[in-house]
């Protein structure tokens, strides 16, 4: 690592739900083991594809916030349990008022609103709109996460299509430089929903089978959903976020640059906020959605920012969880973070055969090693970019 | 937290085409749409009522700050987003065997107004969308305040909001608004110093007849404050959306 190295800031606690499960050890477990859990999506669909299911049956929200109860608010509620302890330990090190919430959704509950929608067109009666607003809307998810976790400090919901949770990190860690706050739960959640499904499908980029993000024989995205939360401070114990880097293509709402100027700058900024050299990046995890065009794009822009002497091992887990859209960022920030405390990296399933245009060292099994700094990449509709660097714990 | 310089103002909402026209009262009852100039040929026909508003006033703003629009990061904030557009979707889905426009879907993501000013003015610069409810405008202010102090020498707030269209017209306002605030670190020509973000024990936003639950309009007291020449503490949150104490805002004023 060169002299200029940021220390950044500790990612004390972090959890998952996702397709792979309902808690973060048997997500985790999955992952390593290389078990994919795609299925049908239970809503059906009138087109064949497979998506990252959560199948388990989670508790509702408290009576207190049963208007905000909604299949999205369940992800999240599921998630903070498992982190609630090292949230009491940040109030009382911080004090409520200065742990902030900055939360990335691209949809929040869209599904309550498009059954709402549907009860009313086919029956006139809608029970209430602002009932439904309350549990679908994204400030319904603010105000779930306010009243399960009782912080006081500013929050936010940051709603960039596919870069919203990875942008939420680069916020975090902007809030907490500027002095702003002194800890932040950071995370990110979406739910399965039909205008996502059927949207994706109308742009061509919908896999009708399990997704195979870097292989020549990819077909495009399956949809996933989940949430993740991470425990940022400014002092402490873990592994780190040391940097943050977001910029726009400028070029397409749906279609990326195809040269990655875009995602290039995005992780030169995040190596540059991170003080870091290219060469010391083990690990990165990619965007990798699996359609052709971003998994060409995105190579393209890992090559040319690292460089011909940086070979890191390249990763996708889309195929396992589906993209997660809005809450993919966080998601794939704790597979990071567990990559990064326990020497291990996951395989990305799917890939072979390889495409050899990828260029990249784009690994198929389970790698034992660890790992010291590991980028990570999220992209979205509208060209918006985000990386983030992270580091093992010092 | 440290003081930001406002530079610049934008406003528009049907009758009203500037800050200024707002808060002299001046209604003009043949504005109907924004000019939303940056946007032309395909960009402009593709994109939707609530993407012309925000270009609009971020074409204002940035003008009378003197920035360059193109080079500027910014944050956009949206609680309702896309709605007119989702609500079209959710009526297509229904229509057509579950077939979408594939413009309608990329319309409809909340970040597609910055999506549409960074194609049409070529900033590939870091944007950042914000929703939510009662927090939204202090939250929109925080990140915009934290690029100032980390990253960056100025930004640009953009808030737009549309009504709620029926079945879920709860806010019962009946106008859509779009308002910027461009943000500096520099004081060279600014008309404001925003100091002091926090929550307060300060008086919340009261609904605006034409606006009503309408949470953008909770910016519209700041915005006047300062074409109006008025300094003071400003709450950033509508009436009656939490018990506690209301985010809020100090003002001072430069020049004469």
């Amino acid at each position: 690592m060169s002299n200029r190295a940021s220390r950044g800031f500790p990612i004390t606690a972090w959890s998952t739900v996702n397709g792979l499960g309902a808690t973060t050890e048997h997500v985790l477990s999955a992952l390593r083991s290389g078990q994919a859990s795609l299925s049908p999506p239970p809503s059906g669909t009138p087109f064949e594809t497979v998506c990252g299911v959560v199948v388990d049956d989670l508790a509702p929200l408290p009576e207190m916030l049963t208007q905000f109860d909604s299949r999205n608010n369940r992800f999240v509620q599921q998630a903070l349990s498992e982190i609630e302890a090292s949230l009491d330990a940040a109030r009382d090190r911080w004090g409520a008022e200065r742990i902030g919430i900055c939360v990335g959704s691209s949809t929040a509950a869209m599904d309550e609103i498009e059954s709402a929608y549907a009860t009313h067109a086919d029956t006139g009666v809608i029970a209430s709109g602002s009932e439904v607003f309350a549990r679908g809307s994204f400030d319904g998810l603010v105000r779930a996460l306010r009243g399960l976790t009782g912080l006081e400090g500013p929050a936010a919901v940051i709603s960039n299509a596919c870069a919203s949770s990875g942008k939420a990190f680069a916020s975090a860690k902007r809030w907490i430089d500027a002095g702003a706050v002194d800890a932040v739960l950071v995370g990110g959640a979406d739910s399965l929903c039909q205008i996502t499904l059927r949207g994706f499908r109308s742009l061509g980029l919908l896999s009708s089978e399990p997704t195979r993000p870097f292989s020549r024989e990819r077909r495009g995205i399956n949809i996933g959903e989940g949430a993740a939360f991470a425990l940022i401070e400014r002092s402490g114990d873990g592994p780190r976020l040391l940097g943050a880097g977001e910029s726009g293509d400028a070029h397409h709402m749906t279609t990326p640059d195809p040269e990655g100027r875009g995602a290039q700058r995005a992780m030169e900024a995040a190596i540059s906020d991170a003080g870091v050299s290219t060469t010391d990046i083990d690990y990165v995890n990619a965007h990798g959605t699996g359609t052709a065009f971003n998994d060409a794009m995105e190579s393209r822009a890992i090559r040319a920012t690292l460089g011909a002497t940086a070979d890191p091992i390249v990763v996708s887990t889309k195929g396992y969880v589906g993209h997660t859209l809005g809450a993919a960022g966080a998601i794939e920030a704790v597979f990071v973070l567990e990559s990064l405390r326990n020497g291990w990296i996951p395989a990305s399933i799917g890939a072979e055969p390889l495409d050899p245009e990828i260029g990249l060292n784009v690994t198929t099994t389970t790698t034992e090693t660890d790992v010291r700094l590991a980028l990570s990449n999220s992209f979205a509709f509208g060209g918006s970019n985000v990386s983030l660097i992270f580091g093992a714990p010092e | 937290m440290k003081q930001v310089y406002v530079r610049g103002l934008g406003l528009w909402t049907p009758g009203y085409a500037s800050a200024r026209e707002w808060c002299r009262g001046d209604s003009d009852p043949s504005i109907e749409t924004p000019d939303a100039a940056l946007l032309s040929g395909p960009l402009r026909r593709r994109s939707t009522g609530l993407t012309r508003m925000a270009v609009e006033v971020l074409q204002q703003a940035t003008t009378e700050a003197g920035c360059d629009v193109a080079t500027l990061p910014s944050v956009w904030a949206t609680s309702n987003g896309e709605h007119t557009t989702a609500i079209k979707i959710l009526g297509m889905m229904r229509r057509s065997e579950g077939k979408l426009s594939p413009t309608h879907f990329h319309n409809s993501v909340h970040n597609a107004a910055s999506g549409y000013a960074s194609i049409a003015t070529g900033n590939g610069t870091p944007s950042t969308t914000l929703t939510g409810g009662a927090e939204l405008v202090a939250s929109s202010f925080l990140e915009a305040i934290c690029h100032l102090g980390v990253s960056a020498e100025d930004v640009v707030v953009v808030l737009a909001d549309e009504p709620l269209l029926p079945p879920f017209d709860r806010a019962g306002g009946t106008s859509p608004l779009a308002l910027a605030f461009c943000l500096s670190s520099r004081p060279e020509g600014a008309s404001g110093i925003l100091s002091g973000l926090r929550r307060d024990a300060v008086a919340p936003v009261k609904h605006h007849d034409r606006f009503g639950r309408l949470y953008v309009a909770a910016a519209l007291p700041l915005l006047e404050r300062i074409v109006l020449r008025r300094p003071g503490t400003v709450g950033l949150e509508l009436v009656g959306e939490s018990a506690g104490p209301v985010s809020c805002v100090d003002l001072e004023l430069i020049g004469a």
